[in-house]
């Protein structure tokens, strides 16, 4: 492979150009399975992503895209100028790092401890339960959350029944416990469904590898540690890499739902802030700006995890 | 020696499913609290002192979702736009998913590139409804289907699963003759199968859920899915509680109707999902497929 | 190398691009050019021949001879019912007016698609007189004065000259027709009710010998007193907390103390830092610290609120929208009769204001326009014509005489034995088959004054409470800074911050914190604007009294 990179750095850009067409042309079967994907995205996505430019208009309600007037930088300067905003990146950061530390592993536990369990009904039930709590709207959970965690609420009874604390106390209004509150919920809601896939990968492993290392001698931790996890690194880095890319995303019903007036300097997130300052004053320009900002930032970091997985498994997973 | 592994092991058996049980517990009450919540009388549903047994029972949550006969039609809209959804996405997407697995693949750069952009950059709402409009998607039923084909996100997935394919398999069938459609169909699919059963599930319960491109895109209430029916007798509720003008007591509240549509909607997945649940849970083994 | 032909693949993807770029420009020309004929009906502004001939003392509706119409209408409200034609009400107007309307509904995006698509729905309501398409409403509707004078002249006899110049823009032209619009008439005239009430259990308020509430002095020990004796129920509430809202205890119970409404020069007044308001948020701070408010007011949201004001939880509840919550208060009382609640005096000023109640203003409600592309513009304005008149205003309330009411001796509405019974044993099918009160684009409180049951029992004795305390707020109305300004933006922040320090100030653990979190909010308001922004709702205040005729 070296070789005739070598040598077709030597060649001219028209022998460059006929190599690609002789490859292309010997792939063409496979190059035909791609095509219609690429149109897909041409039509779908980058026809309507003109749109973008109203991050650069001042564009209202009343406006279409071409009529609306250009503002230049006018809407990110407002945006990076605000205090405010950079509060919500402090607070989305925040709670994504939390989410990155529990919610990004408990699936990855979740599903090894499901895998080990015998094959059998439990184990079919035991995974059908866990993946449920994803079905629950966060309209719906948000409110039994509220309810759990006010002072007459079932976390209150059980912390008072077990000793640990004297007087009840109301958790959504200590902003303090915000962030533990909005990343525990997250993780309790989508661990189970976040198992899904690394249980398909698991499904994928040849049972031999794991007869091998019984004869070995290895026990079940040495062999989740020596043969599963090994196995999956491939979809870990792969979730890892979209995980840190969507470090500035953030959960806005979840947001909207659990906020309050004392706890919203700490759980302001960026989405929350831009639909209240933004959509609902109809101010689509500054929502776009801002979307826009953490789209450039999201790639940003896609790239670096990417870069930066793909040196440890030797392959990039993109 | 012998034994001492095996208590071991056993131990690990113990410790691991006393463990999943208490996770399980802490999944299940809340879960249990919503089911019962949804048959519970409005004013038991107000005191809210209980978790698992309303001091009354009472239908009226379900008979408020089900009174409008129209749902049943709904509810075929939705399986129909599930059904055609889901295998449509799952085909196209392994296409592509299967060319971009390839390496060597000409111009494979350029194509990521274009993959990763649309991950993360969209025009927007108004843009892509002036696009629907172009494309004569909007009161269609098509418009479930069309826009939702490909999605770069379960193509990276898929592409993932493609590359742990032995190479070996395909070199032999291209020995043997095949060509690339034959090589992707029967040996690169069969040994996907639990990738497939994950976008698929994926795809199913988005398609299951979506209701905001019904809300965007419809006015013909006979294309409604069931999930856009339930979203506007939820609104409906919230107003009509708010608009009270008989001197009658409210027989629902939006709260408990909102409990019972999520049970209404929830149960056929729990159907439905053992079905696929057996590609990736204990089913095929790909050293099976070797043998 | 590699370089080169990466480069190479880009071009390749742009031409592919702009191709696709031009496909959409070639979409985008059909478009206007569809759009404009369309619009040139209406701009001829002549009324076809042989329709009818104008009378201003006849409604055009009854003149005209053309036959079935259709026109579509959006409704930037999602619980819009969007039947049409099935029910009592609808099908009246649908015979009358020769009229099918098709509804759609939906929020701002769905709204913001059509301006951007360039295909207008004929007629749209919207619920914001401050939103950028009731102020540029002239670039896409049609003024009422033109429709009126080329379609239907006796418009001008069933509109109300007040709400029409309180919506003209600086054309003088109006666009939007107001529903709920009230008047300084309707304010003076008795026939609109407070919304506003200081409310408390009826056992509670028995049990403890009717006591008066008045002085922070009663306040506080009546609740210590519910407290000890019901303990059971949390003494005081209020309406839940939005995020950025201040409940039923920031301008609703200013006006309930009177706190004033501007400066004796019409100048724009801080109400939130009123000395006699802030004693109160200091009593209520005294009422929090003796346990008598419950943390969980703060954090419940709108359906754990409707749950404790409809299984009876607060003993007193400063209430606010007592119409909206009258189906939960309903469903308190007919559980639990003895107890429903009552409206009493509650807290009153310390220095003597007057109650100044406020009710919905000259602003209205929903605002109604008819686009510059409707394909009937003159069936347009005969619908306003037809609604607002008595004989449209008494089919929405009260449907059909004989069919749906009757009217008494005393010249009372009254819905029919059959009608009451429907309503009160299948209020779903009331409201599908009938749906009387429920068509409300051009609604006036004014008729339901004409029955006496318009409003439900639970709250009547809360609005004979509320007569002759309500004060117009129109001097107040849209003054919020422009959206879009600087202004509107830390205006913004401030009323986050104050929604915060209130919640903090009744939460404080003592005196001195109290005072802290107060001079917090203070250098808060210095240090976002603050002046600039009373100048800005000073000025509008200013435009406002002249549109008033206040300063004539």
């Amino acid at each position: 492979m070296k070789k005739t990179e070598q040598k077709r750095t030597g060649n001219s850009i028209g022998e460059k150009a006929k190599l690609f067409a002789k490859d292309f042309r010997r792939q063409l079967p496979l190059q035909m399975m791609v095509l219609p994907g690429i149109i897909f995205m041409i039509i779908f996505c980058y026809m309507p992503i003109y749109g973008l430019s109203i991050a650069f208009k001042s564009y209202t309600v009343i406006d279409t895209i071409d009529s609306a007037d250009w503002v230049g930088w006018y809407n990110f300067k407002i945006v990076l100028g605000d205090k405010f905003f950079w509060q919500s990146v402090v607070n989305t950061l925040g709670i994504s790092f939390l989410k990155l530390l529990i919610g990004f592993t408990t699936p990855i536990l979740l599903s090894i401890m499901i895998y080990e369990l015998r094959d059998g009904p439990f184990k079919r039930v035991i995974q059908t339960i866990s993946y449920l709590p994803h079905f629950l709207s966060w309209i719906v959970l948000g409110g039994m959350l509220i309810n759990w965690l006010s002072t007459t609420g079932l976390l209150n009874q059980i912390l008072m029944g077990l000793g640990l604390v004297e007087n009840p106390t109301n958790f959504l209004l200590d902003s303090g416990k915000y962030w533990w509150i909005a990343s525990l919920s997250d993780t309790w809601k989508e661990a189970g469904w976040g198992t899904v896939l690394y249980l398909a990968t698991m499904a994928g492993i040849d049972p031999t590898y794991y007869e091998a290392a019984r004869i070995d001698g290895a026990g079940r931790l040495k062999q989740i540690t020596s043969i599963t996890l090994p196995l999956m690194r491939t979809i870990i880095s792969l979730n890892f890499i979209l995980t840190v890319s969507g470090l500035l995303k953030s959960n806005l019903d979840q947001t909207l739902v659990l906020m309050n007036s004392q706890n919203q300097a700490r759980a302001e997130v960026i989405d929350s802030y831009v639909y209240r300052m933004g959509l609902t004053q109809g101010d689509f320009s500054y929502a776009t700006a801002v979307g826009l900002g953490v789209s450039v930032v999201s790639v940003i970091l896609l790239v670096t995890a990417n870069k930066i997985t793909g040196k440890i498994n030797e392959e990039s997973v993109l | 020696m012998k034994t001492k592994k095996l208590t071991g092991d056993r131990m690990f058996d113990i410790v691991n499913t006393v463990l999943i049980l208490i996770i399980a517990i802490i999944i299940l009450v809340p879960l249990l609290n919503v089911v019962a919540s949804s048959f519970a009388e409005s004013r038991a549903l107000a005191e809210g002192n209980f978790i698992f047994f309303p001091e009354k029972w009472s239908l009226d949550n379900y008979r408020a979702v089900f009174k409008d006969t129209s749902i049943w039609k709904a509810f075929g809209i939705s399986v129909a736009k599930t059904l055609i959804g889901v295998v449509t996405h799952v085909f196209f997407c392994a296409m592509v998913a299967y060319a971009l697995s390839k390496r060597n693949l000409r111009g494979r750069k350029l194509y990521t590139v274009m993959g990763v952009i649309t991950m993360f950059f969209s025009g927007g709402m108004i843009p892509t409804y002036l696009l629907m409009k172009q494309l004569g998607l909007l009161n269609s039923f098509w418009v479930y289907i069309l826009p939702q084909l490909f999605s770069y996100y379960d193509v990276v997935i898929l592409m993932n699963f493609f590359r742990q394919v032995p190479s070996s398999l395909e070199e032999a069938a291209k020995i043997d003759g095949a060509g690339v459609w034959r090589t992707f169909l029967t040996i690169a699919m069969p040994l996907s199968k639990p990738a497939l059963a994950t976008i698929a599930l994926f795809n199913g319960v988005f398609q299951w859920n979506d209701f905001m491109t019904a809300k965007l895109y419809m006015t013909d209430k006979n294309l409604y899915p069931v999930q856009m029916k339930l979203y506007e007798i939820i609104v409906q509720q919230q107003a009509q509680s708010m608009n009270s003008i008989g001197n009658v007591a409210l027989s629902t509240t939006s709260k408990g109707i909102q409990l019972a549509t999520i049970v209404v909607t929830t149960v056929p997945i729990i159907i439905i999902y053992p079905l696929l649940q057996k590609h990736f849970v204990s089913g095929m083994m790909l050293g099976a497929v070797k043998e | 190398m590699r370089r080169n032909l990466w480069k190479r693949n880009v071009s390749l993807a742009m031409a592919v691009l702009l191709a696709a770029g031009s496909l959409t420009a070639c979409g985008g020309d059909k478009e206007t050019s569809s759009g404009g004929p369309a619009a040139q009906t209406g701009e001829d502004g002549v009324v076809e021949e042989g329709r009818y001939t104008l009378d201003e003392n006849t409604p055009a509706w009854k003149l005209d001879t053309k036959e079935n119409t259709t026109l579509t209408w959006y409704v930037n409200a999602e619980w819009w019912n969007t039947d049409w034609g099935n029910d009592v009400v609808t099908k009246k107007m649908k015979e009358d007016l020769n009229v099918d309307i098709e509804f759609i509904v939906g929020d701002d995006t769905k709204l913001n698609t059509f301006f951007a698509g360039g295909e207008m729905p004929d007629i749209v309501t919207v619920f914001d007189a401050n939103s950028t398409v009731a102020q540029k409403a002239d670039t896409w509707a049609y003024s009422l004065q033109d429709l009126a004078d080329n379609y239907d002249p006796y418009f001008y006899k069933v509109a109300s000259d007040q709400s029409l110049s309180w919506f003209a823009l600086e054309d003088g032209k109006t666009y939007g027709y107001p529903d709920y619009s009230n008047t300084q008439e309707d304010y003076d005239g008795g026939d609109i009710f407070a919304k506003t009430a200081f409310v408390i259990r009826k056992d509670v308020y028995e049990a403890l010998g009717e006591p008066s509430m008045k002085t922070q002095e009663e306040f506080l020990d009546v609740l210590s007193q519910i407290k000890e004796q019901f303990p059971k129920l949390i003494p005081f509430g209020f309406n839940n907390f939005e995020t950025d809202g201040t409940s039923s205890l920031g301008d609703v119970f200013q006006d309930y103390i009177g706190v004033p409404l501007a400066n004796e020069d019409g100048t724009f007044y801080d109400r939130n830092l009123d000395e006699d308001y802030l004693s109160w948020m200091r009593t209520f701070n005294t009422a929090y610290k003796n346990g008598c408010i419950s943390d969980d007011s703060f954090t419940d949201d709108n359906t754990a609120w409707q749950e404790k004001e409809s299984i009876g939880k607060y003993a007193c509840i400063m209430m606010e929208g007592t119409p909206q919550q009258s189906g939960f208060l309903t469903t308190f009382a007919n559980a639990e009769p003895d107890a429903a609640y009552i409206a009493i005096d509650g807290p009153q000023s310390t220095v003597g204001n007057a109650p100044t109640l406020n009710q919905a203003g000259i602003s209205g409600w929903m605002i109604t326009y008819v686009s510059k592309t409707c394909a009937d513009p003159a069936k347009a304005i005969q619908l306003y014509t037809y609604l607002l008149d008595e004989e449209g205003q008494i089919l929405t309330n009260y449907g059909i005489e004989g069919e749906t009411y009757t009217v008494n001796a005393d010249g009372k509405y009254e819905l029919t034995p059959e009608m009451k019974e429907l309503r009160d044993t299948d209020n779903d099918r009331f409201k599908q088959e009938i749906r009387i009160g429920e068509f409300i684009p051009f609604g006036h409180d004014r008729y339901k004054a004409l029955s006496d049951d318009a409003y439900p029992d639970s709250i009547k004795q809360m609005q004979e409470w509320g007569q002759g305390k309500l004060v117009p707020h129109f001097i107040l109305e849209n003054t919020d800074p422009d959206a879009g300004s600087e202004e509107a933006r830390s205006y913004s922040a401030i009323k986050t911050k104050w929604s915060t320090t209130l919640v903090a100030l009744i939460r404080a653990e003592n005196d001195e914190q109290f005072d802290q979190i107060l001079e917090e909010y203070k250098q808060f308001l210095a240090d976002n604007n603050w002046e600039s922004i009373k100048a800005v709702r000073s000025e509008k205040m200013a435009q406002n009294a002249e549109k008033l005729g206040m300063n004539e």
